[in-house]
């Protein structure tokens, strides 16, 4: 599965949590500078795919490789130093930290030899792409609004300046304006932002898909298109998300 | 597994079963002494350590010493089965029982009062002699308990001393949960009271878990005392005493302590102990304990204490009522035995071995004697300080 | 008016070390939601070491204090490893962890009984100079002296390493999600290791100064201090550094106080009645610390 030019490659992998399977047997790789949209209805197992990159949750069969070389098992951190950084669903951010020691946390954790003039490139990385982390650097970062918690996610992720980015859901919970914004930022494609490629697990495919050279479309947990995002047809979409037009009429319950 | 294993395995339960009811209080040696066992709850660890080792070293000493006597004038010999407390009452009690189920005619306890009281029930119930270097008073209807330290006469004593040496001001720290040191506290006081000073300026209790007295400390400094009175374990009164020289502020005022102190107090506190004084139910001074003290020092290589000597007292008291028991033709059990210890106090033979002079039992089984006033000098060595 | 003011030294004195002892406790509390009551087997050995040190092999306090407090980190670490690493991915570790941790702490307590030779053991004299000043018409020891020196330094010194350094900010991080915080980089094993570390180091400190000041070490000693220094912990709402400086001194004080004009014999009713009375009237301690800033 994996060829040379991949920098990430999962080959079947399957996720269970007990009995209940949350990934069967998908496969996908990224090549280096990449965007991919992982696209799926909820619940149809793109945060478990994640998770597993990152080392976050076992997997129970399959493989994952960064670079050729399996990073199954690594604990997370390790994970991210060697070049995937993971920004969790949620807007999850260290509340009882700044929005700069936020930044530094991971600037220093994820690469230990970093040096300061290291530091303060990424810091200024940062507040170029979101001035408003700038003005509110020294505020807690438990303050912010959803959307600057949104973008110091993501900031903090620049920080480790992966060669893979892991963005979960960014849009969530947002409004469409702050998603906009955010998502005039990924868009951008300079500095690290450039250089990484990124995953971006949305549910809301219309938008991720703008800026995704490849898509990937999960279907409970299975993975029902992997190409061009160029060419995936709407009814493939709605297909993935609402069943397809036979399931719809035999009264099937809608995925989830 | 096959039927001779099992019986096998059963019979010897049983046999190991049989040996261990098989000692009580009367074997027979092999040169046909008839030997007398009696049990020990030593305190030998925890807070009754240092009155339980003195005490069983000068209990061992004096069954060594009154052996040949004892041999030629009843052909019987004492044997000491001692098991450790670790200064817990629950398992004095057990012991209490073990020894009972034994069958033997006397228990000894080195001192505590907790645990004398614990064990006293047993000891009335099971019928057995019961020899305690304890002071508390404690309900003995039936008479089996006597314990050897007088907490009264030398309290006297040293109140008499405290007040004839120009100390006007006594404040007193006591250890509230132990009731015999509590009971040493009223006794001072109404001696202090007797020799015409107001009792006490200050009283602070403590618990004998504690181990920061500074609150305590500057209450007592509140009341500008000219002395301070220590009635706790010795080696909490080390720490007070230690504690009482860190903190500063008492320049000039006498430090004194119960019976209960020893020369724990100087290992704890040092220096800060030189000067002190306290109430001695017995010091290696006394004139009529020489050749004890000497022969102590030979065995064990290091100076008796007030416990040797109480524990050197216990081992020629037992000798002297079993030989008194036996003199009179009577079989040793625990009721002839508590009978017997009125004779064996009177008795020439503990007169001339006992280092405890003047000691006789009050009803309730209470000794007197009057003890002495002892002053710890620079090296920690004890001088007399009364007449 | 003078017993107050001495009575209040000596509870500022007394809360110090409590504090110490309190700080060490909710730092683990605050990594692993772990009530890791050995912490007081900890400390008791942390006064055991000071006492090999000085009067087995003759070293000075300089060296023996920080010597005691190392391998107090040490020991704590062993005990992170041996009785509450492995119980991580149990589904009930924090009861698991805290049972583990109760054995841990009576095999220690033993181990110290068995050390000492059942026989309460003391730092030798000398260790430190006995001297008191009269200032104000209060009388102020050295070892007073010494103890808020050593306690203040202590918590200075942590609560910049908590805020200062990336260390500390590992530390916030983990105590605030530990998933989050391995996503970050963050080893969490290792941070806790580290928490573990420096909890055994506060509490070997406060064990030191304790055997200094009280001349007395056994192996029940941390017992009494981890009781008085939960109630510190809960006072001063489990969350700052400074909730659990405040919450030591309030305890200490209700001690001496109680002792000045009640009697000793109060103080325990005292002390947890007030903290019975300050879980009624401000459930969340006396610092509430804001639940999205939760710990350390």
């Amino acid at each position: 599965m994996h060829t040379s030019d991949d920098l990430l490659s999962l080959t079947q992998v399957t996720i269970r949590y007990g009995r209940v399977e949350a990934v069967t047997d998908a496969s996908f790789s990224v090549r280096p500078g990449e965007v991919v949209a992982l696209l799926g209805a909820n619940g149809a197992g793109k945060t478990s795919l994640l998770k597993s990159i990152s080392g976050l949750v076992p997997v129970a069969a399959g493989d994952i490789r960064l670079r050729g070389s399996s990073i199954l098992k690594k604990r997370p951190e390790i994970v991210l130093r060697s070049g995937i950084a993971h920004s969790p669903e949620g807007r999850r951010v260290v509340a009882s930290l700044t929005v700069e020691e936020n930044l530094e946390l991971t600037g220093r954790a994820s690469r230990r030899r970093a040096t300061r003039a290291d530091l303060l490139s990424g810091f200024e990385e940062c507040y170029e792409l979101f001035p408003r982390l700038f003005e509110r650097r020294q505020q807690g970062s438990g303050l912010l609004s959803g959307g600057e918690q949104q973008m110091l996610a993501i900031a903090r992720a620049i920080m480790a300046r992966p060669e893979v980015m892991l963005l979960d859901e960014p849009s969530m919970g947002l409004a469409p304006i702050m998603t906009q914004s955010i998502y005039a930022v990924l868009s951008k494609r300079t500095g690290t932002l450039g250089e990484a490629a990124i995953i971006l697990a949305e549910q809301g495919a219309s938008l991720a898909l703008t800026l995704a050279d490849t898509a990937c479309l999960l279907k409970r947990g299975e993975v029902v298109y992997h190409g061009p995002a160029s060419e995936l047809t709407a009814e493939q979409t709605v297909a993935a998300y609402m069943g397809t037009a036979e399931e719809r009429q035999a009264g099937s319950p809608a995925s989830p | 597994m096959t039927l001779w294993v099992r019986t096998a395995i059963a019979a010897s339960c049983l046999a190991l079963l049989a040996s261990a009811c098989g000692s009580d209080g009367g074997d027979t040696s092999s040169d046909g002494t008839k030997v007398i066992t009696v049990g020990m709850m030593a305190n030998l660890t925890g807070a009754g350590a240092p009155y339980g080792v003195p005490f069983k070293n000068g209990l061992d000493l004096a069954l060594k010493d009154s052996a040949g006597d004892l041999k030629d004038a009843a052909d019987v010999s004492i044997k000491i089965d001692s098991k450790d407390t670790t200064s817990v009452e629950a398992n004095a009690v057990t012991l209490c029982n073990q020894y009972a189920q034994k069958k033997y005619p006397a228990i000894i306890s080195d001192s505590l009062t907790p645990i004398a009281a614990a064990v006293t029930p047993c000891a009335t119930q099971n019928k057995m002699l019961f020899v305690s270097g304890s002071g508390g008073e404690v309900p003995n209807e039936e008479g089996y308990e006597f314990r050897l330290t007088d907490v009264s006469t030398v309290m006297v004593t040293l109140a008499k001393h405290i007040v004839s040496t120009g100390h006007q001001k006594v404040a007193v720290i006591v250890d509230r949960d132990n009731p015999a040191l509590v009971s040493t506290a009223d006794i001072t006081e109404q001696a202090l009271k007797d020799d015409g000073v107001d009792g006490f300026v200050a009283r602070e209790d403590v618990s004998g878990t504690d181990t920061d007295f500074s609150s305590v400390l500057t209450n007592i400094r509140d009341a500008d005392p000219d002395a301070i009175l220590i009635i706790t374990l010795a080696e909490q009164s080390g720490a007070i005493v230690r504690q009482i020289a860190q903190f500063g502020g008492f320049d000039g005022v006498l430090l004194s302590g119960s019976h209960a102190w020893g020369p724990q107090v100087f290992e704890v506190a040092g220096d800060a102990a030189v000067g002190s004084i306290y109430g001695a139910l017995w010091s290696p001074g006394e004139a009529s304990s020489a050749a004890f003290v000497e022969e102590y020092k030979k065995e064990y290589d290091s100076d008796p204490v007030a416990f040797s000597a109480l524990g050197y007292e216990t081992g020629w008291l037992l000798a002297a009522s079993i030989r008194a028991v036996l003199a009179d033709g009577g079989e040793v059990t625990g009721e002839a035995l508590r009978d017997a210890m009125a004779d064996a106090v009177d008795s020439d033979w503990l007169k001339d071995h006992g280092p405890v002079q003047g000691l006789h039992f009050e009803d309730g089984g209470a000794a007197r004697y009057p003890g002495t006033v002892v002053e710890f000098g620079a090296g920690g060595e004890v001088q007399i300080v009364t007449d | 008016m003078q017993l107050l003011g001495q009575q209040t030294i000596n509870g500022i004195a007394l809360g110090m070390v409590f504090a110490l002892f309190a700080m060490g406790f909710s730092l683990v509390i605050a990594n692993l939601s772990v009530f890791h009551v050995a912490h007081a087997a900890v400390f008791s050995w942390g006064a055991v070491f000071a006492w090999d040190l000085t009067d087995r092999f003759g070293l000075p306090l300089v060296v023996a204090l920080p010597g005691a407090a190392l391998l107090a980190g040490v020991l704590n670490v062993l005990c992170y490893f041996v009785l509450i690493r492995h119980l991580d991915s149990r589904r009930d570790k924090e009861l698991a962890a805290f049972i583990s941790s109760v054995g841990g702490g009576i095999i220690l307590t033993e181990l110290i009984s068995k050390h000492l030779n059942y026989v309460t053991v003391r730092l030798p004299d000398g260790l430190f100079p006995i001297r008191s000043w009269r200032v104000w018409g209060l009388q102020i020891s050295s070892i007073q002296l010494l103890i808020v020196g050593v306690a203040g330094v202590t918590v200075v010194l942590l609560g910049l390493l908590m805020t200062r350094t990336q260390i500390g900010r590992e530390v916030r991080a983990v105590a605030y999600d530990r998933e989050l915080a391995s996503m970050l980089g963050v080893g969490a094993t290792s941070v806790s290791a580290l928490v573990f570390f420096l909890s055994g180091v506060l509490a070997g400190v406060a064990a030191v100064l304790i055997a200094l000041a009280f001349s007395q070490i056994d192996s029940r000693q941390g017992n009494a201090y981890l009781v008085l220094a939960l109630t510190a912990m809960v006072l001063g709402g489990f969350g700052s550094v400074k909730g659990v400086v405040v919450g030591g001194l309030v305890v200490g004080l209700a001690s001496s106080y109680t002792t000045a004009y009640l009697s000793s014999g109060y103080r325990n009713v005292v002390i947890f009645g007030l903290l019975m009375l300050v879980l009624v009237v401000r459930p969340q301690g006396l610092f509430a610390v804001p639940s999205s800033e939760i710990r350390v």
